[in-house]
């Protein structure tokens, strides 16, 4: 959220802002501003450029991620910490989505600082806390449709992560994960990344059609709409609509989703259009458009 | 090339991808008397309030891969029963240390030096001082490639050790390389758990060893240019770093010109300062009252999210599978290493179907100031 609509701040509120931002820096009184900004970001509509361009905050941030790292393995992050961090990382998503920050966070490859967090294994609430609220700011960074930003996550190892938490998630990060593939793969560098080797194109589609299986037993429109649109994308691609033609998920011809997708006309449409695409002539590269 | 198979394959081998798997921890018969290596100080909580205490190995070289040798802890219980394991472990703690520190040494590094180059660097924009500057990209840079590297080094050495010891340790016991007990996986993975954190640390000292070389020479061109206005009694501006986004700044937030304020000094050296107290226990209880965890043990508060599924699956996997895990395996670009891929490997990586819908209720926790759902409102929006 760029917070556009935000209200204007009077002079004291942003001075206030400004003396907290200022307390980020101090050891003794960062945890307390890492909560208040965290929780009033949103309101304050140039925040992330105040974060980015003052004195030490970028680096402060930093640390309280780096900090974190000798308690991801063996398994022992507290909620308390979980939470500390989870705000430092909001600030972040923060600076992530500003259009005029946005570009500085990647050019300092800040997301990699992130991805020890997606990688870690633990269920227990602040991982799952962790996980989630770093997938945040990568889902806040893909939303924003700039090819930049598609081309930085190509070159990481962001996908492999996100296919993984697709696979072993909670309903949630599956969600958030399969929004960030989704995004990838929207973007034309993107499509044709993945569809680049067969490898590729079959590890994304084998936990695509997992999480299929798995949202049959377990519905979630959220979830499916995105799986959907994946699918969707993935079939513009003219030899991975020949394996799709082999491998989709019975799932999701047999109907077994009418019930789910009853309410969310958008995914309906993308779901037939999808079996249509699949359905049609054998040869031809016509193009959906979208 | 003796040992040609113990290398991490250049391209990747089949059916690496994703992260690396966390094996169990040790838990058991070996756990209870742990001989404790060199020193371990207690407390620790840094400005994170999450530090565990670590050990430290003051001797460590990293030019010789030998100098861990006095560090190596052998639980008596072990060194009881089998007297002669040091130098079985020593050589499968080298082989793992050999694969795992390039890739680990090299990331941390290009990660770090990015974050000197736009972020230290855009604070010191205004510093004249170039010993303030170097001080300051030393620390920093420190701090953030020990971290790194620990962090990208630990799982991946934890499943590299445990498989050379498979391998090695019927061998040394003289026990029938078939007969694969359930005994020795626990002996292994006291051993694991009791050399992780020595084997970690050289990692480290590699890692941080190669920083210092690699911050000299990003900032040599720094050092000459505040010399170059200095000489000629100008006052020293990066003016790609400080621009009108900083001038619309309050005072207090930006960097002071002329030289850094003495607090604004004090934040670059408070990351020395949070790196050696988490080696020495400083800081501790001065802030977030979070009690000091001992490191190094998995039998501490984590060892209960560990499913005893995920530690079996695991070893499964060990044993099916004896290659070594290649560095690719790690989380260093999987989908560039030559984009070899075995869904397989992936399955047995532990669900729990039933569980997930109800894993991460954020708000319902009170944790966060920003609940998932609203998190994902905000993406989807």
């Amino acid at each position: 959220a760029g917070g556009g609509a935000a209200a204007q701040m009077g002079p004291i509120e942003k001075d206030k802002i400004f003396q907290l931002v200022r307390e980020l820096s101090s050891v003794e009184q960062r945890e307390h501003a890492l909560l208040i900004l965290s929780k009033r970001r949103d309101s304050v509509p140039d925040l992330a450029p105040i974060l980015w361009h003052s004195f030490g905050t970028m680096a402060a941030l930093l640390q309280e991620i780096v900090e974190i790292y000798p308690v991801l393995s063996p398994p022992s992050l507290t909620a308390h910490a979980s939470n500390r961090v989870c705000n430092a990382l909001a600030l972040l998503q923060c600076v992530a989505s500003h259009n005029d920050t946005r570009s500085l966070f990647l050019h300092a490859h800040i997301p990699l600082y992130l991805y020890p967090f997606l990688s870690t294994n633990s269920k227990t609430r602040p991982f799952e806390y962790l996980r989630l609220t770093s997938l945040g700011v990568i889902g806040a960074l893909v939303k924003t449709d700039e090819p930049e930003v598609v081309t930085f996550l190509l070159t990481t190892e962001i996908i492999p992560l996100c296919l993984r938490i697709m696979e072993t998630g909670s309903e949630l990060s599956r969600t958030v994960a399969t929004f960030i593939v989704q995004k990838i793969l929207v973007d034309d560098m993107g499509l044709q990344y993945i569809c680049h080797t067969y490898e590729r194109f079959s590890h994304v589609a084998l936990i695509l059609g997992k999480m299929v299986h798995g949202l049959a037993k377990m519905q979630s429109s959220r979830l499916l709409k995105h799986v959907v649109r994946c699918y969707l994308r993935l079939a513009e691609n003219p030899r991975a609509r020949e394996a799709l033609r082999q491998c989709l998920p019975d799932p999701l011809r047999d109907g077994t989703f009418n019930n789910c997708l009853k309410d969310d006309a958008t995914t309906k449409r993308w779901l037939a259009q999808l079996l249509a695409t699949l359905e049609g002539p054998q040869q031809p590269q016509h193009q959906m458009p979208g | 090339q003796a040992h040609g198979m113990h290398q991490p394959g250049m391209g990747g081998q089949p059916g690496q991808m994703g992260a690396p798997q966390h094996m169990g921890g040790a838990s058991g018969m070996f756990d209870d008397k742990r001989g404790a290596p060199v020193s371990s100080y207690g407390g620790g909580a840094a400005a994170g309030g999450a530090q565990p205490a670590r050990n430290v190995f003051p001797g460590l070289n990293s030019s010789s891969i030998g100098s861990i040798a006095p560090y190596i802890v052998i639980n008596p219980n072990i060194a009881a029963m089998q007297p002669n394991l040091k130098p079985s472990v020593q050589l499968a703690l080298e082989r793992a240390i050999n694969e795992i520190s390039p890739a680990a040494v090299d990331r941390s590094n290009k990660i770090a030096r990015i974050t000197l180059q736009k972020i230290v660097l855009k604070d010191f924009a205004v510093e004249p001082d170039e010993q303030r500057l170097r001080r300051a990209g030393h620390t920093t840079v420190q701090h953030l490639v020990s971290n790194l590297a620990m962090v990208l080094a630990k799982d991946p050495l934890r499943t590299n050790i445990s498989n050379h010891l498979r391998q090695i340790l019927p061998q040394a016991m003289k026990i029938e390389p078939s007969k694969v007990t359930a005994m020795l996986e626990q002996l292994i993975q006291s051993l694991v758990t009791d050399n992780l954190d020595l084997a970690c640390s050289f990692i480290e000292k590699l890692a941080t060893d190669r920083a210092s070389n690699d911050v000299e020479e990003v900032l040599q061109e720094e050092y000459a240019i505040r010399r170059r206005y200095r000489d000629s009694g100008q006052s020293f501006c990066d003016a790609k770093f400080y621009g009108a986004e900083v001038n619309n700044l309050p005072q207090f937030l930006r960097p002071k010109l002329g030289g850094l304020d003495p607090s604004q000094v004090a934040l670059y050296d408070n990351f020395a300062r949070s790196g050696a107290a988490a080696a020495a226990g400083g800081m501790g209880s001065s802030n977030g009252g979070v009690p000091p965890m001992m490191g190094g043990s998995a039998v501490g508060n984590g060892s209960n999210s560990m499913s005893p599924m995920a530690s079996t699956s695991s070893s499964m996997m060990g044993s099916a599978n004896p290659g070594m895990v290649p560095a690719s395996q790690a989380g260093f670009h999987p989908m560039m290493g030559g984009g070899a891929q075995q869904p397989g490997m992936m399955s047995s990586i532990p669900k729990d179907e039933g569980s997930n819908s109800n894993v991460a209720g954020g708000a319902a926790m009170g944790m966060a100031s920003k609940s998932p759902s609203e998190i994902l409102a905000g993406i989807e929006k």
